[in-house]
């Protein structure tokens, strides 16, 4: 086939699995990463399992996949990278390889086009970039963590500043009270036309 | 809360194998009938307070779900593989078991899946059966579940009928409600209110939902969904005749040389094992552990598996069907808000032999994922994975798309089914929990017409676009159904009409595993209408000294 395998797999069993109302990520040792619950961190806490150069190409990567707008955070305002650090820590080291190989890849490739690490070229250049790994195994496990990054619950590592809220752009509260949304909103008012 | 504890050597009169929708019921039923009950849960006891709003937690890490090993295959030509992201066989373990992260979706069974066998022949190649009980015998304990455990709704245009009112008012519509009505006044069905295990005011001493969105996959944080952890075991407990015994894995039935069961062999987490004994034992472990115990109880008495006589333990899974359609609309809905499921059609039900294959199901509207599983799924398969064009569909689409979630039947197929792994043991060494599955060609069929039904249901509401990812052979299950199922013969059936296996007068099962047909969808009610009319006869057989 065209594809690579694990992208084509992986899309055919997100399908199958949201067919079920159950989505899962086929990938091995995801159980582990129970073991990763931190506090929040702050932004500048140092990485753990990131070198700072591993760390700086993970920030930048994140930062391209969700990036920030000047009304809106994105990855890096929700500290991914530091979720992804600290799931790649102690029982997710057999995810950490490929990772590290496809930030290295990032870097290299960075530096043999532009001169600069990855990090430290233009978001043109670093969206070049990306989208030539795209179908490596490298951009569904980092696009994984940085989504995982920030929408999940800050105790991770990530989410920080609700920024996952802020990127869908919804009110969030404990509990809501009916109209949820337009639609039901008008059914109480005698339904649409 | 102090409950009464029980020594291992007390003889108490019934123990209870899980704690979940039907042992939780089980064990509420039989303790305030006076009988001392010990129930073995293999999870822990949470509260109310435990539950987060994690949905990493909850949906990927699966925190609830047992961590042991499971194998699954297609069929018997295949070894089974090792499945754990996610397993074939889902659950929850820990008091009030899967009814603790269920949807709350609480449908009856009709008349009609009681004898459907009757009306339409045999299938060839399926174990397709009637039950040996039929609704109206089953209907006062419908009417027990509605009222004992709670449950919102208002009476539907192809509802069975019902002797009492639902106990609760419905819950408000939703969005995606008020579009599955708009779309079905269109095509001439109706969108009925869709009843749920949910309460839409506070009842009993429990709190009303406050409509924060976590059902599906989450403990309710406001004891508002009606988990048997939240109305059935603080009743079993208050009792004074039952203990809920956590972090205790069955390991096997214990039997006497009369062939009767003596308890339960359990582990602990430590794996250090111990045993409880009882006049009685029930397996409500569900429809996926109870066959397995059985497997795991052979004996040089039954050397095919406890209560297996007829063979037919594990046999005959059914998971029903499931397919989604998606759709945007213009205006939010913001599905993110309250429980999943607000409305329901039920028109196509029935299974009509001119369609050409056997089946019948259910549309409900959902948008089921939440923030994180919705940014890495939900978008339609062509748009962008990354970047800024990625980041402003998450914006619109999050808060303006819901999903119509089709359910079908399943037939009965005697290679779908629970078996132990010949190579793979858990960590107290115990053969795996092996799934054999493969849908029978007709629920694909039935439930990729209900598909295409949800496509037109969507394009009549209005949406702006409308997708629908592939119908595909299942490869896990949350329903596990039929696994040790009821009949009046012996030779083809597991228990019989009470839930007494034809083998062994004083071990009885009762769960998913007792189902001969599948239903349409929304299993737990069932289950525990079942468990209640289960816990009925019991109490009569004991108190008559019949067990």
């Amino acid at each position: 086939m065209n594809e690579h395998p694990s992208r084509r797999e992986f899309v055919a069993t997100t399908s199958a699995l949201m067919s079920g109302g159950w989505l899962w990520l086929q990938l091995p040792a995801l159980s582990a990463l129970s073991a990763c619950a931190f506090d929040a961190a702050r932004k500048d806490e140092p990485f753990v399992t990131f070198s700072a150069a591993e760390g700086r190409a993970m920030r930048a990567f994140a930062a391209r996949v969700l990036p920030t707008d000047d009304d809106n955070p994105g990855a890096e305002e929700a500290g991914a990278a530091w979720f992804a650090d600290r799931a790649l820590a102690g029982p997710l080291a057999s995810m950490l390889e490929p990772v590290r190989a496809g930030l290295a890849d990032l870097d290299q490739r960075a530096r043999a086009a532009y001169g600069v690490v990855f990090a430290a070229a233009r978001t043109e250049q670093q969206d070049a970039i990306i989208g030539e790994m795209v179908e490596s195994p490298f951009f569904e496990l980092g696009r994984m963590l940085v989504v995982i990054g920030v929408f999940s619950h800050p105790d991770h590592g990530g989410g920080r500043g609700d920024a996952g809220l802020k990127v869908l752009r919804v009110e969030h509260a404990a509990a809501y009270q009916p109209p949820f949304g337009w639609y039901d909103a008008q059914h109480g008012k005698g339904g649409i036309a | 809360m102090m409950q009464k504890t029980f020594a291992e050597s007390d003889v108490v009169d019934f123990v209870i194998v899980g704690s979940g929708a039907a042992g939780g019921v089980l064990a509420k039923e039989l303790a305030t009938n006076g009988f001392s009950v010990v129930v073995l849960e293999q999870g822990p006891w949470r509260k109310a307070s435990d539950f987060r709003h994690d949905e990493y937690e909850n949906w990927l890490l699966n925190a609830m779900q047992p961590q042991h090993p499971q194998t699954f295959r297609r069929n018997a030509n295949e070894q089974g593989a090792v499945q754990m992201t996610p397993p074939p066989i889902i659950y929850a373990q820990g008091v009030g078991g899967s009814s603790v992260h269920f949807t709350g979706n609480f449908w009856r069974f009709r008349p009609v899946d009681f004898k459907e066998r009757s009306l339409l022949g045999p299938i060839s190649g399926t174990g397709f059966a009637d039950w040996p009980i039929t609704y109206e015998e089953l209907e006062p304990y419908y009417t027990k579940v509605d009222w004992e455990i709670g449950v919102s709704g208002a009476p539907g245009p192809h509802d069975a009928p019902r002797s009492q009112p639902y106990p609760l008012p419905p819950m408000p519509i939703k969005s995606s409600g008020a579009l599955m009505e708009i779309g079905a006044k269109k095509l001439g069905w109706n969108a009925q209110v869709a009843p749920v295990a949910i309460l839409s005011q506070p009842y009993r001493g429990r709190n009303a939902c406050v409509h924060c969105g976590y059902c599906m996959g989450y403990g309710c944080e406001m004891n508002a969904k009606s988990s048997t952890l939240a109305a059935m075991i603080p009743l079993a407990v208050d009792s004074g005749n039952c203990e809920v015994r956590t972090g205790c894995t069955a390991m096997r039935v214990d039997m006497n040389a009369a062939g009767r069961a003596t308890g339960v062999v359990y582990v602990n987490d430590n794996g250090v094992e111990h045993r409880q004994a009882g006049r009685a034992v029930i397996v409500a472990a569900n429809g996926a552990e109870t066959p397995r115990l059985l497997l795991l109880s052979q004996s040089s008495q039954f050397p095919n598996g406890l209560a297996n006589s007829s063979g037919l333990v594990g046999k005959y899974m059914m998971w029903n069907a499931h397919a989604d359609t998606f759709a945007l609309f213009e205006q939010p809905l913001n599905e993110y808000k309250s429980i999943q499921v607000t409305r329901i059609i039920h028109d196509f039900y029935d299974s009509d032999p001119r369609r050409g294959f056997y089946g019948g199901g259910a549309l409900d509207g959902r948008l089921w994922s939440g923030p994180l599983l919705f940014s890495l799924f939900g978008l339609p398969e062509d748009a962008p994975r990354w970047g800024p064009e990625y980041k402003r569909m998450l914006s619109e689409y999050f808060t303006h798309t819901m999903q119509v979630a089709s359910a079908s039947t399943s037939l009965a197929v005697e290679s779908n089914n629970i078996t132990l792994d010949p190579d793979v043991k858990d960590r107290f060494g115990r053969p795996a929990l092996r799934t054999t599955y493969h849908d029978h060609p007709d629920d694909l069929k039935v439930v990729g017409f209900l598909q295409q039904r949800g496509i037109e249901l969507m394009e009549a509401a209005g949406a702006k676009r409308v997708w629908a990812p592939p119908v595909m052979p299942a490869t896990i299950g949350a329903h596990l159904l039929g696994t040790c199922r009821m009949g009046n013969d012996p030779r083809t059936s597991v228990v019989d009409r009470f839930h007494r296996t034809h083998d062994v007068p004083n071990l009885f099962l009762c769960d998913g595993s007792s189902f001969v047909t599948s239903g349409r969808g929304q299993p737990t009610m069932t289950i525990q209408a079942l468990a209640f009319r289960a816990a009925d006869h019991i109490t009569q057989f004991a108190r008559r000294n019949e067990i």
